[in-house]
């Protein structure tokens, strides 16, 4: 420890601390911009210049470290003066256009400016003011208010690896956006509005919506994916307009699902009133006949006619509450993993985002782990800015294969062969790695990385690197493609995966059907069978958000509450829990699932306990070593073709999401350089896909690192009926110009 | 006392760039020396002892700064400073076209004084010429089996990599030129740490001048007494001057520090040329305070005696101006170099230059006002000390002293209203 | 990643791996290969900001952020001859300012233009470090130095 004196006051600091973190200690404001306390030190903008005894210059308090003894003065004529002149340098080219800046209220050169600068500016010559610029749906760029301080761009390079951002030129001309793109929507676009400490950089969705001193804040979760960030959430006369992350919950990050992703709430689409069919309409007939309708429906089926399939992003009082109304009616079969996968949860030993980013050797298999996990593929390109070594094997992520160190790329189908045989010490020549990648990788294997793998690897997989990790005592996360799975797990909210439900859906086994917040269309590859299902159920109740392919068929539309308007319990992929507060008030009928089921079932005379006492994750544990199932490839032609949600598609209720929407406006075709060059396509031409019956046009992009003959190609758009041509993920395919 | 020739002795001769020329003249024979009859630390040592001071500007002691070079296992580089690029500097630039084998030999002893197997020339990207000299006198050496994997047949290796740059002043700062050696921008570096300590990938690195590496053969030969004999109290040895501007014979002259400013003016560069009279001297590079014909009455040409008279002896670098030159004018294009060369990172040297320049283009078209001057005066306490890097500062070296030993000459303009351009 | 050889010509391919086996770690290299794809091409345009990107494993705005940093990548098309006349201080006040306006009027264009046939482009520079023999100029890569007007029209004769 440290003791040193600010402005006369003692106080005491650890050795490594900084002037500045020390005057916080003290109660004494130090002014900064460039400084973050998750960015590295900088000392860009010398705002925080503080006159230091036996230092002959003014020092940076954000990157001096305390010395024990020293005495440091922020209230000198000479820091007064160094302030004053900074600011006035600052504001020089600065448009003061506060009284309609979306930032005024939280703009540090503002405040700033209050507290140090001078009342008058010397400046008399012209200045050099710049046009806006919009990059793309989110952000909103005035260089005329950027004060250079580069917190972005370093946000970009320490935390995303780099990006299509960046400062051009230099001295004065110095220049901060993107290059290649005349847009911005690269999963972590929103972490550059909330780190710009003035009004450069602002949000497309915030845009001259309220001011910020209106808004009051409350705490909720984001459920997009297990990591089930924490967030705060702007309000205003009950309606949410802003979201923002809050510190270390998990990490200090959030990504553009979480931060956009409220706009559902205040959706004007989205439906408050409980639903009847009355032919092809569902009708508002009020909630007695709702209730009346859905209860007399069930009486009709036995318990095992009847089954759940539930939607990601699953709080534990609604996995308890759908345990307990199952078990008041005897209901047996339930599912969550609507995305075909046949596993369920291993787990993970890794306890924070905070141990992936220290790890020095990570091992990241299968995927999409940006695409379902977004703030891990962050916290791993952290740590390749950090020196480790990152090694993936994949045939598609699209965030983590530009910026990992070595990339082994396959072709999808070969995915889960090629890691079952890096982990069971056999190369075998159908997993597409040569002798020599593979032994490349049995070599990294062998500095015991972490591992992390993807939501795409199946059971056999799973177990196999379970085990492995278990025995050589390395660091894994095992992470599903559902975000309900340690929560469905643990109560039991499963049966034989989502296929075999709808099958007997299809055969008539299952007749009633309790759709909960899941487009099925959109989620279950196999489309084909969807429909099939869905055509012929007897009885249907859907709750959710928005009208949907899903909700079509639906005998009950039930509306649902969202984000801050239930107060919950999530469980993330760590297993530790997070709570969302209730903060805004319901408007008309939108209730929880549990609460919809806690009406049905009272209706029925049963009580439901909706009280949750305890809750401790299970997990799969291993047994046995399985084979992989080998995919059969459906369809006919020269591609293999991966059908995947792109990111800007793939969250709950896309209905109510047109921001995150526009970043992913039509279906793209990702297609490798070889492919690319032979068939002479090039970036934004259109080619139909043919998947042996229909086909689909796909805009090209020209993906680098790619393997030849693989296409991927995006699902979940509306009108766009792809997945009902398929039956799997993965199917091989025709292209034409 | 005229010129005395250490660093310039064989530049005259014909093929002077040639290994066998310089092998002749007693070539390597001081890499020799060290290696086999020194260890790295005795280098360090002698060179300590022979009081040679940084010839890039800055003027610290070489031996010192070797000194902090910690005892690691990490491997340690040498970097030789080419990128002469302060204004009126041009004496980097003769050893490496005509005695490249001279500076490539006080780099290979340098590098096994502080136990670097590895060491780049950073040569400014505009000496292109100068890079392909080093390129084959580097090639030739290895050929000779004087440089590579076995230096001289004594088992230590030393490799030399030219890098060029590609025009960007502030890569001379010595962290904004390891930063540009890793394939980034020019940045500088915050300090602490320094680049001994943690500089090129993170490991210990030392970064020095042309002149100053092509001073070490002649400690080694003839010791650091012996080249502490040469100058004065705090200025050992000889050093060269690039004097340039308003002149009969501007060259580059290498003087015995301590050697009167009348020397070189007059006696070596023919004094000031067409019959005119001497108006003002900038004795060090552009960003050393310029001095007016009445400070530099009796100046010697060394660090102590030229900062006494308030400015610096800079990288040598002497920029003679008559009485015909035009100050505001001087100032106005020195403001508008340091404003173009800004790396731009931090608030006081991006805006400050920035400012600087839209006021003096005001003062230069005529349309400046009197309270202009005060509030150029006043960007000192803003900015003097205050940067990232010392450009913030080197820009305020010619501003500051213009207007403040030339202001009739600025009010007069700025009554005037005349524009100059 | 797939780095297209055939972008370059083979000599120039040769130099870059040449290049990027010089330094411990090879973004080192990244000037050096901007000036030699420079060389052949003339300019850094896109695809040759992106190719040098892929080569390093790093986003395209990442190498154009350090392009543009240094002023002697062009980053837009210039003449066949780049003439740079030094303007600062030791040539400015020994006539660099005339050599400017006589090349200005000899070729018909301003400083940062490029004449109409693609011959010449004009700029001007910060100090070359030809201050002993100012005022001096670059063309491409080779010095010309105390200049006058008559030796400026000498050299500028010889290029045509």
């Amino acid at each position: 420890m440290a003791r040193i004196t600010i402005d006369g006051i003692a106080v005491e600091v650890r050795d490594d601390a900084t002037i500045l973190e020390a005057a916080r200690k003290a109660g004494i404001d130090i002014p900064y911009f460039c400084y973050h306390p998750y960015l590295k030190p900088a000392g860009l903008c010398r705002m925080c210049l503080v006159e230091v005894e036996g230092m002959p210059k003014l020092t940076p308090a954000c990157v001096t470290q305390v010395r024990d003894g020293m005495v440091v003065r922020t209230d000198t004529p000479r820091v007064k003066k160094a302030r004053e002149g900074i600011i006035e340098f600052q504001l020089l080219h600065h448009p003061l256009d506060c009284p309609y800046c979306d930032q005024a209220g939280e703009c540090m050169l503002q405040d700033i400016t209050y507290r140090y600068g001078r009342a008058t500016s010397r400046f008399v010559d012209e200045k050099e003011l710049f046009p806006t610029k919009f990059y793309g749906p989110f952000i909103v760029y005035e260089q005329s208010r950027c004060i250079l301080c580069k917190r972005c761009v370093r946000f970009t390079h320490e935390y995303m690896a780099g990006t299509d951002w960046n400062v051009y030129f230099r001295a004065a001309h110095s220049l901060i956006g993107t290059y290649e793109n005349k847009e911005i929507a690269d999963y972590f676009t929103c972490n550059l509005v909330e780190i710009c400490p003035v009004g450069a950089i602002t949000s497309r969705l915030y845009r001259y919506k309220v001011r910020y001193w209106t808004l009051e804040w409350a705490r909720g979760v984001c459920r997009e994916c297990g990591l089930f960030c924490s967030l705060d959430y702007g309000i205003r006369e009950n309606k949410a307009y802003r979201a923002k992350h809050n510190v270390n919950s998990p990490g200090p990050w959030i990504c553009d699902k979480g931060y956009f992703g409220f706009e559902c709430m205040n959706h004007p689409e989205r439906i408050k009133f409980a639903l009847e069919r009355r032919e092809n309409k569902l009708v508002n007939v009020g909630l007695e006949k709702v209730l009346n309708g859905i209860t007399q429906a069930l009486g009709r089926y036995k318990p095992e006619e009847v089954a759940f399939i539930l939607p990601s992003g699953l709080s534990v009082e609604d996995a308890a509450g759908i345990r307990n109304f199952m078990d008041n009616f005897g209901i047996k079969k339930a599912e969550y993993r609507v995305g075909m996968e046949d596993y369920l949860p291993f787990g993970s030993n890794v306890d924070s985002l905070e141990e992936i980013s220290e790890a020095r050797n990570i091992l990241v298999l299968s995927g999409d782990i940006s695409n379902s996990y977004p703030v891990i593929a962050l916290t791993i390109c952290e740590a390749i800015g950090k020196g480790a070594n990152v090694v993936l094997l994949t045939s598609w992520d699209y965030y983590l294969m530009k910026r990992v160190n070595n990339l082994f790329c396959i072709k999808p189908s070969c995915e889960d062969g090629a890691i079952y045989s890096l982990f069971s010490g056999k190369w075998d020549e159908f997993t597409g790695l040569s002798r020599e990648e593979y032994e490349r990788l049995e070599a990294f294997l062998q500095t015991k990385p972490m591992i992390v793998l993807g939501p795409r690897a199946q059971e056999a997989v799973r177990a196999l690197i379970v085990d492995y990790a278990i025995k050589n005592g390395l660091k894994y996360i095992i992470l599903d493609r559902s975000s309900s799975s340690y929560v469905a797990y643990t109560y039991g909210l499963f049966c034989k995966g989502i296929d075999s439900l709808l099958e007997e859906v299809k055969a008539g086994s299952v007749k009633a059907l309790f759709v909960l917040g899941v487009d099925l269309f959109r989620e279950v590859p196999n489309g084909k069978l969807v429909r099939d299902a869905l055509g012929s159920v007897d009885f249907m109740v859907y709750m959710g958000l928005f009208f949907n392919g899903t909700a079509r068929y639906a005998d009950y539309f039930l509306p649902l509450t969202e984000l801050v308007e239930e107060e919950a319990h999530f469980v993330n992929v760590f297993g530790k829990l997070t709570k969302s507060k209730k903060s805004l008030a319901r408007e008309y009928e939108e209730r929880s699932i549990r609460e919809w089921l806690k009406l049905i079932s009272e209706k029925m005379g049963k009580k439901l306990d909706l009280e949750v006492r305890e809750f401790k994750p299970k997990f799969v544990l291993v047994e046995g070593n399985k084979k992989p199932k080998d995919i059969v490839l459906s369809g006919s032609g020269d591609f293999e073709a991966l059908f995947e949600i792109p990111f800007y598609r793939n969250f709950r209720y896309m209905e109510g999401k047109s921001k995150l929407l526009e970043a992913s406006p039509e279906p793209v075709l990702n297609v490798s350089i070889y492919d690319a060059r032979s068939l002479g396509l090039s970036n934004g031409d259109y080619v139909s896909l043919d998947i042996g019956g229909p086909s689909f046009k796909y805009k090209i992009r020209v993906f680098d690192e790619l393997v030849k003959g693989v296409l991927v190609a995006d699902t979940g758009f509306e009108g766009f009926p792809v997945n009902e041509a398929l039956n799997n993920r993965i199917a091989k395919v025709k292209i034409k110009k | 006392m005229g010129e005395y020739r250490l660093l310039l002795a064989n530049v005259d001769k014909p093929g002077s760039h040639k290994l066998e020329v310089y092998r002749k003249a007693g070539g390597y024979e001081r890499l020799r020396k060290a290696l086999f009859e020194m260890k790295p630390d005795e280098v360090v040592e002698e060179v300590k002892k022979s009081g040679l001071r940084g010839r890039g500007g800055a003027g610290f002691p070489t031996g010192v700064k070797w000194g902090f070079v910690p005892k690691t296992d990490l491997p340690k580089y040498l970097i030789c400073n080419a990128d002469e690029g302060e204004p009126g500097t041009f004496k980097d630039r003769v050893i490496i076209e005509k005695d490249p084998h001279l500076l490539l030999e006080g780099i290979a002893i340098s590098a096994y004084a502080i136990g670097a197997h590895e060491a780049f020339i950073y040569i400014r990207g505009e000496y292109e010429y100068g890079a392909r000299i080093l390129e084959s006198a580097i090639r030739e050496a290895e050929e000779a089996g004087i440089l590579g994997d076995n230096a001289l047949g004594s088992g230590y290796r030393i490799k030399i990599v030219v890098h060029r740059g590609a025009g960007a002043y502030v890569c001379g700062e010595e962290t904004a030129l390891i930063n540009s050696l890793e394939g980034r921008r020019g940045h500088p570096r915050l300090r602490p740490p320094f680049p001994a300590s943690k500089g090129v990938y993170q490991c210990p690195t030392i970064v020095n001048n042309v002149e100053t590496l092509a001073s070490v053969p002649f400690i080694v030969e003839k010791g650091g007494d012996w080249y502490a004999s040469l100058g004065t109290e705090k200025s050992k040895g000889t050093k060269l001057f690039s004097i340039s501007g308003h002149i009969k014979r501007p060259g580059v002259y290498e003087l015995i520090l301590g050697t009167p400013f009348d020397v070189l003016l007059n006696e070596l560069a023919g004094g000031v040329r067409d019959g005119r009279k001497l108006k003002a001297v900038i004795p060090g590079g552009s960003s050393t305070p310029m001095l007016t014909a009445e400070e530099v009455e009796g100046m010697t040409l060394d660090y102590e005696n030229i900062q006494a008279r308030g400015s610096q002896l800079g990288s040598g670098a002497v920029i003679v101006m008559d009485d015909s030159t035009n100050i505001v004018k001087v100032v106005w294009r020195l403001a508008k170099f340091y404003a173009h060369e800004s790396c731009g990172q931090c608030t006081p040297c991006r805006e400050g230059t920035r400012w600087m320049v839209q006021i003096l283009d005001r003062i230069v078209r005529g349309e400046g006002r009197m309270e202009d001057l005060d509030v150029l005066l006043d960007f000192e306490s803003i900015m003097a000390g205050n940067c990232l890097c010392p450009l913030g500062d080197a820009a305020l070296g010619p501003l500051i002293s213009g207007i403040t030993k030339f202001r009739s000459e600025f009010e007069a303009q700025i009554k005037s209203g005349r524009c100059l351009v | 990643m797939v780095v297209d050889r055939s972008f370059v010509s083979e000599e120039t391919w040769a130099k870059i791996e040449d290049l990027m086996g010089r330094y411990p770690d090879k973004r080192s290299a990244l000037l050096q290969v901007l000036h030699v794809v420079q060389d052949e091409k003339g300019y850094l345009n896109y695809d040759a900001i992106k190719w040098i990107a892929t080569l390093f494993r790093l986003p395209p705005a990442e190498v154009y952020s350090v392009a543009s940093f240094y002023t002697m990548y062009n980053l837009k098309p210039v003449g066949k001859y780049l003439i740079q006349v030094c303007t600062n201080i030791s040539c400015s006040i020994t006539g660099a300012d005339e050599i400017v306006r006589f090349i200005e009027k000899k070729l018909g264009i301003k400083v940062g233009e490029t004449t109409p046939d693609g011959k010449f482009t004009l700029i001007t520079v910060e100090c070359l470090g030809s201050c002993g023999k100012a005022p001096a100029m670059m063309i491409n890569k080779d010095y010309y130095e105390e200049l006058t007007p008559e030796k400026v029209e000498r050299i500028l004769e010889s290029l045509k």
